[in-house]
């Protein structure tokens, strides 16, 4: 199924342990994906302590996905 | 004393005298500094019921016992007075360099009653303050007054002064520091200009603030700043990146940008998002505060065909208000306009979103292009800056948006158009969206502004910690929480960006643990953390008291219909409407006020107010 994945800009650079970074878009992920799963695979810097939303609301590694959710993950930020 | 300096200077411009007064230690402990000695004086001296543009209105700007001390972000003053835009309390506030110079000279602040027969300007220097002709400088915009009064004081001096809106009284006209830094909120500007005091010009000789206990304060300071850079390792934070720009992408992600004067929330004409598109084409350096280790600000420019403006900003708050509120998506329409208001001495966010109501307006068949005198459609930036150097100089149009928005929807007949709380425009939040952002805009003592209680924060930010915006549970002790938070970091002298980040408890209490430590090293004040909560409670009750004396209630503690009846359309919280009636009266509950939103006897005695 296809989910959406955001990261956020500061992000951005530090995703995937090649150091390809990741601008995020729509993906295809398996049916019984979680959160976790789909974040395991972006290699996010474990010293980071990033939080993950799925369609605007903090979720957990174990959410269950489904077809056109959106993931967004970001470093908490001051500002504004 | 220590980190306060103990003098405040009172100017009688009527009379034409400047004077020196003491400043009773009690009170500076019992109300910190900043925010909390304006409102302590405000109460004391100013009847609440004065005509803002009156000589009988009181305006007093104040430093805090961190400004000027090194502690991270200790670069802030707030200047406090009845507001001319909203008809409540106003408390702006203002970084840079200014605060930390009127600190070292000597002052914790200045009170300023009556207003003068000429323009006037206000020199202080360690000792001596005086008051000299501003007549060669009235008409001039920020930056020429900033540059000619360095000449004629000297080189090295910080200026704080208003441009030609504050001269012709626009109602959301700011005061500018070092010409880009702004207190930009409720027309502080034009009540400087009612009194015909075009500029305060601040030379210290001294390097430092004193300190109760230098080694402990160094010692703090550097564990803060030890924490800060291994949180920062790895990458940097989004602030110092990026500036608050950097905000615009996460809040429209979050289904929180408001957009179309708060309709929609989704606005997305930048590939690869906007910080992008404005470190490339506009960018020229970042900036900071005094004291400061994130350093948001960014330098920045744009392109005109016969030369290059350049300036500081935008802020996601001008982003928000002349961007996504307007639908515009040229950066250079906005940059540009940034610097006009700048220059103007205009609050970006009023100007912005009045410019949103008006385009709404005009939509709607309520106003007429041609009494604007142009068009005016969703989208256009062109409108967005003629509009606002029209407003600056209240011309034509300009005069009838120089009022602000809710007087222009008002008058159109239709005053539910202007996103507003206490006749004050919104910040860059939708109230739907956070629902704790509902309660603080709807009770803020200024109207609509996310600084005076930025549940933000926790619902959208996840600083120190995320909370679900869209519960109403717990909100109002969040609200509570997060108000009182907000006068102590303003009374302190320290910037929210900073202090939420780092000098807060760990939790969604909010309580200033590390702003205390702060404050009793460079105090001796030897606060417990009860003490400093208490002292934010009671700041936070007495500008309450002030509001309700000048006639506010719970009648105003309210939101537009648009908040409170219209389901967000789309976004993640696509179907959520303000739960704010629901809040409200546990709210006051928790606050220990009555059923109207007055403070009670009890809880006034409580706290130590009179």
């Amino acid at each position: 199924m296809q989910v959406t994945i955001d990261v956020c800009a500061v992000l951005r650079g530090c995703c995937r342990a090649d150091g390809r970074g990741f601008e995020g878009g729509p993906t295809e992920i398996a049916e019984n994906d979680t959160l976790g799963d789909v974040l395991g695979r972006l290699s996010l810097p474990e010293q980071l302590k990033w939080i993950a939303c799925v369609n605007g609301r903090p979720s957990p590694p174990d959410t269950s996905l489904s077809e056109g959710d959106h993931l967004y993950v970001f470093l908490p930020v001051s500002g504004g | 004393m220590n980190g306060w300096t103990g003098t405040i200077l009172r100017v009688d411009l009527t009379a034409g005298t400047v004077a020196e007064e003491t400043l009773d230690p009690q009170v500076a402990r019992d109300y910190v500094g900043g925010r909390g000695l304006g409102i302590y004086y405000l109460n004391r001296e100013l009847d609440p019921m004065v005509e803002p543009l009156s000589p009988e209105n009181m305006v007093c700007m104040f430093t805090g016992p961190l400004t000027g001390t090194r502690a991270a972000t200790g670069a802030r003053y707030m200047i406090m007075t009845k507001s001319p835009l909203t008809g409540a309390l106003t408390t702006s506030n203002s970084g840079g360099h200014f605060p930390t110079e009127l600190k070292r000279a000597g002052y914790d602040g200045i009170i300023l009653t009556g207003r003068a027969a000429e323009p006037t300007y206000l020199f202080v220097t360690p000792g001596k303050a005086e008051l000299r002709s501003a007549d060669h400088l009235w008409g001039k915009d920020t930056e020429e007054t900033t540059d000619l009064l360095l000449q004629e004081t000297h080189p090295k001096a910080r200026v704080a002064c208003i441009g030609p809106a504050g001269e012709r009284l626009v109602r959301f006209a700011s005061v500018q520091n070092e010409k880009h830094r702004a207190a930009g909120r409720s027309g502080v500007g034009a009540v400087l200009g009612s009194k015909n005091l075009k500029a305060v010009v601040v030379k210290a000789e001294a390097k430092d603030v004193p300190l109760h206990d230098p080694e402990a304060f160094a010692a703090y300071h550097k564990e803060v700043i030890d924490a800060y850079d291994a949180a920062t390792a790895v990458t940097p934070s989004g602030l110092t990146l990026y500036g608050t720009t950097y905000v615009v992408g996460h809040s429209e992600k979050m289904g929180c940008l408001p957009t179309k004067n708060f309709q929609r929330t989704k606005f997305t004409p930048w590939e690869g998002g906007i910080e992008k598109e404005f470190h490339e084409k506009h960018f020229i350096r970042r900036g900071a505060c005094f004291s400061c280790p994130i350093g948001c600000a960014r330098i920045s420019k744009v392109e005109k065909p016969d030369r290059t403006l350049t300036g500081e900003g935008p802020e996601y708050e001008t982003w928000y208000a002349m961007g996504s509120s307007c639908e515009i998506s040229d950066l250079a329409s906005i940059v540009e306009a940034n610097f006009l208001c700048n220059r103007l001495g205009l609050d970006t966010i009023t100007m912005g979103a009045t410019v949103a109501c008006a385009m709404e307006l005009v939509d709607r068949g309520y106003l007429d292009e041609a009494e604007v005198g142009r068009s005016l459609r969703w989208g256009d930036g062109g409108a967005l800056v003629e509009l606002t150097e029209k407003t600056g100089n209240r011309e034509g149009f300009g005069d009838l948006l120089a009022e602000g928005s809710y007087r222009l929807a008002e008058r159109c007949g239709h005053p539910e158009l202007a996103m507003v709380s206490k006749k004050q425009e919104f910040a860059g939040y939708l109230p739907r969206r956070l629902q704790g952002m509902s309660l603080t805009y709807a009770t803020s003592p200024i109207g609509g502004s996310h600084m005076r209680g930025d549940t933000a924060y926790f619902e959208l930010f996840g600083t120190p910690v995320l909370v679900d915006s869209a519960a109403v549970e717990g909100k109002a002790e969040l609200a509570a929480a997060c108000q009182d938070l907000s006068t102590i970091i303003d009374s302190s002298g320290l910037c929210i960006f900073f202090a939420h980040r780092a000098l807060i408890s760990k939790d969604a209490k909010a309580r200033p643990v590390g702003i205390m430590e702060y404050l009793n090293a460079a105090t001796g004040a030897d606060y417990t953390i009860e003490e400093l909560c208490e002292a934010g409670e009671r700041i936070a009750n007495a500008e309450r008291r002030f509001l309700t004396k000048a006639g506010f209630s719970r009648k105003d503690d309210t939101l537009p219909p648009r908040e409170l009846e219209e389901p967000l359309p789309d976004g993640p919280a696509a179907g959520q409407v303000s739960h704010l009636p629901e809040m409200l009266e546990t709210y006051y509950q928790v606050r220990g006020w009555d059923t109207d939103g007055i403070p009670t006897p009890a809880t006034l005695g409580r706290l130590g107010i009179a």
